[in-house]
């Protein structure tokens, strides 16, 4: 199985420098996902009641997750405006997710290349990743100003190389972790079901939902932490 | 000097380099890559360069892994690699920010609209149910000051008339007693009077006698 991608630009010009080109494949699965992720609240709050029934209930449920989770992370005081963010980042990545898993993409045959959890893109993990890393510099710089360039130096300055390092290791590790991630549990289903269709593959499908799950929950929870510790000041 | 191997700008003739994963269709848009002014810049730097030996062989050797990079990339591009950057990266940064705002709007903001003010209200309800359990303090706080001052009412009275029917009983005692004292002094009186009495008769009887007697024994 490879991943390829569908080159949908032609550069006529003979003085263009480089090439263009875009893996249509996760373009078109992420769209699918954004749709069901619109279709779903503007359904839901057609009819907003006092006592939720059926689907407001559960939405008004998954708002709570977030909330709770985002306030575990940035303290009672902040984190009203960073819901919107970490709750986008929390259902994208897990609808892209369980859509990889759960969706029938085989059904649909492109020339080139295969439909899939947009997730199991790199650009996509290293897209959400880097948002992250200007989400939580962004947010540093806002609420300290300029003294949020002091935590470099925070408990000792010998740590500087380190505490730098560590603003790249973060986008690194979070992109690594979830296109890993969803990649390998594409894969090995993949080959279990070349080689055994039948049942074999069938733990292994409810372990990737398990653990694609797991994976947006730590992704939104750690780009939470991250946001949260640039502004709380002191480690 | 080298020359740096450009790809030829027909897209339909170097589809036989492709090998046949690629799966070249007469639809499939070709890319091309133009190097010409690569090269020149690099001309005049390898000229400026082969004075001097030393630097000739450095640029020599960087040259070479130069050009190889490219063809490397060929490669591995052609193969399908699993980490190629390219512009899905940017166009799923908009999408995101896109689907943020869009969120954002549709459900984060109504449902938590809603269930803000289901809080308030739940709020409001019970500090309203705290205020009349202050109210009922104070009504019994009212009813216990009437229980007491009640009481007291009622023992004063008590204490009234206790004291009054002692007062009574007391007067009557001191009357009966007076009666009686009277009673007795005249009974006493009485006795007297007869005692004077009897003992004047009885002088008079003495008298009487003794006459008699006188008479019997003096015989004249």
């Amino acid at each position: 199985m490879q991943i390829e991608q569908l080159q949908i630009f032609e550069i006529d010009n003979p003085h263009q420098v480089s090439s263009v080109e875009v893996h249509a494949q996760v373009l078109i699965t992420s769209w699918v996902v954004i749709a069901l992720l619109i279709a779903l609240p503007v359904v839901a709050t057609r009819n907003l009641q006092t006592i939720p029934t059926g689907l407001q209930n559960f939405i008004e449920y998954v708002l709570e997750f977030i909330r709770d989770l985002t306030r575990t992370q940035m303290g009672e005081e902040e984190y009203r405006p960073w819901v919107p963010f970490i709750g986008t980042m929390f259902l994208s990545i897990f609808v892209s997710n369980w859509s990889g898993a759960l969706l029938p993409w085989r059904v649909i045959q492109l020339p080139h290349g295969e439909l899939a959890a947009p997730t199991n893109d790199i650009n996509t993990t290293v897209a959400l990743a880097l948002l992250t890393s200007v989400a939580y510099f962004y947010a540093g710089l806002h609420k300290r100003g300029f003294s949020y360039f002091g935590k470099y130096i925070q408990p000792t300055p010998v740590l500087l190389p380190i505490n730098i390092l560590e603003d790249f290791t973060k986008p690194l590790s979070l992109s690594f972790r979830l296109f890993g991630n969803i990649l390998a549990d594409e894969l090995v289903v993949a080959v279990l079901v070349s080689l055994v269709p039948l049942i074999v593959p069938v733990p292994m499908m409810l372990l990737g939902l398990f653990t694609s799950a797991i994976q947006a929950l730590i992704s939104a929870t750690l780009a939470a932490a991250y946001i949260g510790e640039s502004m709380e000041g002191h480690h | 000097m080298a020359v740096i191997p450009c790809r030829a700008s027909s897209a339909r003739s170097s589809s036989g380099r492709v090998p046949a994963i690629r799966g070249a269709a007469d639809q499939k848009v070709r890319v091309r890559y133009n190097c010409a002014f690569f090269q020149e810049a690099l001309q005049n730097v390898a000229l400026k360069v082969s004075q001097n030996p030393t630097v000739r062989k450095a640029a020599f050797l960087a040259m070479n892994t130069l050009w190889a990079i490219p063809a490397i990339a060929e490669e591995a591009e052609e193969k399908g690699k699993i980490f190629d950057f390219n512009l899905t990266l940017p166009i799923i940064v908009a999408e995101f920010l896109l689907l943020m705002l869009a969120l954002d709007n549709l459900w984060f903001k109504p449902v938590a609209k809603v269930m803000d003010e289901r809080d308030e209200a739940i709020r409001q309800k019970l500090m309203g149910v705290r205020d009349n359990s202050d109210e009922i303090k104070k009504l019994q706080e009212q009813a216990e000051a009437i229980l007491k001052a009640a009481r007291a009412e009622t023992t004063a009275e008590l204490n009234k008339m206790r004291r009054e029917t002692a007062a009574s009983l007391d007067a009557k005692l001191q009357e009966s007693r007076q009666r009686v004292e009277k009673e007795l002094a005249e009974a006493l009186a009485n006795l007297e009077s007869q005692k004077e009495e009897t003992l004047r008769s009885l002088d008079k009887q003495v008298q009487e006698l003794s006459d008699q007697i006188v008479a019997k024994v003096i015989p004249f």
